[in-house]
């Protein structure tokens, strides 16, 4: 074992009758130096008890410890400066390994989400650790393996604790669809309003009625009643249609006025489900969020909440039938494309209730009415080729 | 396995030895220290009296059977009493 060897120190006056005193003490001194009246003793630490018993009018004080002790001891005093260290290593080691946003760069939402799902099914995913490169190639040949028709390339770039997956959709032409045939058919009934043929023979006229199904631009080109050649028919074609709708409108209704005050509140929200801290202290109220805080997937808002009056009132009849139209169209809107247009409403029916009036109207839309369908005969042609094909690959 | 001793009592085979160098000089197996100066030492062996003659002596090393002086030897003397 190790001995442990101290130096001491004491006040002296006199060197040489302190050495003196001390030779007789038969003990093992293994350094003496003597600096400003004071001796400084390399000893073992078992005679610094020694010294103090028999040498009682000097007082030893111990200066330092050596070997693995002066390490323990350095250990010990600096120990509030070893522990931050330790954490900041611990840290650094964290923040180069820790994975605080997966940022996958493509455009189509489908392909983003697959990959999340995918990426996650496999650990990475924020607030992991990152893969090593041998680890992140394993994943992506995996997946690429795994979706050949609707991955084509992917690659795993770190910048910083962010993981960004650079990724290319495969996009598969299909090679068939420019040699469709199809017609352009009505998808409702209505009377022609407009239309607009850029591929294929226009069978309708404006003012004409069609009923659902019926072909308005040919896909079969004719010249006198002769078959020329068969296209794909493509156009837009406007017709006049009409629904009939039912409303019910309660003569009493809700309105909220602000009554000026406004209280604070905070929010906690987590991928965005969020949470209230303090408890909502108006009874009826509208709110506003603002940013505080944001770290990864948490956020951290201040909430604006404004009090406000609910007050009942009534509507007149002349009201309730104009909220009753407008409403009604309201409901149709959500039922048209972005082209179609309302040409004209009138109510037929009216029956006033007690608390309620019940309408019917009559509305009147320009529709995009056209739709494309692939000709029969075409249809069939296309299949049987394809069989062939098949046939041939097997063969 | 008793390594260690079996060298020293091989390098250490004499009763006493005395080495003197420039500015020290070092006593094995010395019995007392009888005197101690800064201009004279005396140091009791088996059979005499070691007799260091110098200017500012001190002792470096003290055990109980060796002994290191330093400082400026001007003479030693063998005291048989």
């Amino acid at each position: 074992m190790n001995k442990h060897y101290i130096w001491v120190k004491s006040k002296c006056l006199d060197y040489y009758k302190f050495v003196n005193r001390l030779a007789k003490l038969n003990l093992k001194i293994y350094n003496i130096k003597y600096v400003n009246k004071e001796i400084y003793l390399k000893i073992e630490e078992d005679t610094l008890a020694k010294l103090n018993k028999y040498l009682v009018s000097y007082k030893f004080k111990v200066v330092k410890e050596l070997g693995i002790y002066n390490f323990k001891n350095s250990l010990i005093k600096y120990k509030e400066l070893l522990i931050c260290l330790v954490i900041g290593l611990v840290l650094l080691f964290i923040c180069t390994n820790l994975v605080v946003e997966v940022n996958i760069i493509h455009e189509n939402k489908e392909i983003r989400e697959l990959l999340m799902d995918e990426l996650e099914s496999v650990g990475i995913k924020t607030l992991s650790f990152k893969k090593s490169y041998n680890e992140l190639q394993k994943i992506k040949e995996n997946i690429l393996e795994k979706y050949p028709t609707k991955i084509d390339w992917l690659e795993f770039e770190t910048d910083g604790m962010i993981l960004n997956v650079k990724v290319e959709e495969r996009i598969i032409t299909d090679t068939t669809k420019d040699n469709k045939k199809c017609n352009i058919i009505a998808k409702k009934e209505g009377t022609i309003s407009s239309l607009l043929v850029s591929n294929g023979e226009a069978l309708v006229r404006p003012n004409d009625l069609v009923k659902k199904g019926d072909v308005l631009i040919s896909g079969i080109v004719t010249y006198n009643n002769e078959e020329k050649m068969r296209v794909c028919a493509k156009g837009e074609v406007f017709a006049h249609t009409w629904y009939t709708i039912k409303v019910s409108i309660p003569f009493e209704y809700n309105e909220y006025t602000l009554t000026g005050k406004k209280k604070y509140n905070l929010i906690w929200s987590n991928k965005g489900n969020k949470t209230r801290i303090f408890k909502d202290r108006f009874s009826s109220f509208e709110s506003k969020d603002k940013l505080l805080l944001k770290a990864f997937d948490y956020e951290l808002l201040l909430e604006t909440e404004y009090e406000n009056n609910k007050q009942t009132l009534t509507f007149t009849e002349e009201e309730a039938l104009n909220e009753g139209i407008n409403k009604g169209i309201e409901n149709l809107k959500t039922k048209l494309g972005e082209k179609d247009t309302i040409i004209d409403k009138k109510v037929l029916k009216k029956v006033v209730n007690d608390s309620t009036m019940d309408i019917e109207i009559f509305i009147v839309v320009n529709e995009l009415i056209s739709e494309e369908q692939i000709i029969a005969n075409e249809a069939e042609r296309i299949d049987e080729s394809d069989m062939g094909n098949n046939q041939n690959n097997t063969e | 396995m008793h390594i260690r001793e079996n060298l020293t009592n091989f390098l250490y085979d004499k009763n006493y030895f005395i080495s003197i160098y420039d500015n020290y000089i070092y006593v094995y197996n010395y019995f007392d220290l009888l005197l101690l100066t800064d201009i004279k030492i005396v140091l009791k062996l088996e059979k005499f009296n070691l007799t260091i003659n110098g200017e500012n002596l001190y002792i470096s090393k003290l055990l109980p059977k060796e002994i290191l002086i330093k400082g400026k030897i001007i003479n030693i003397g063998i005291d048989y009493e």
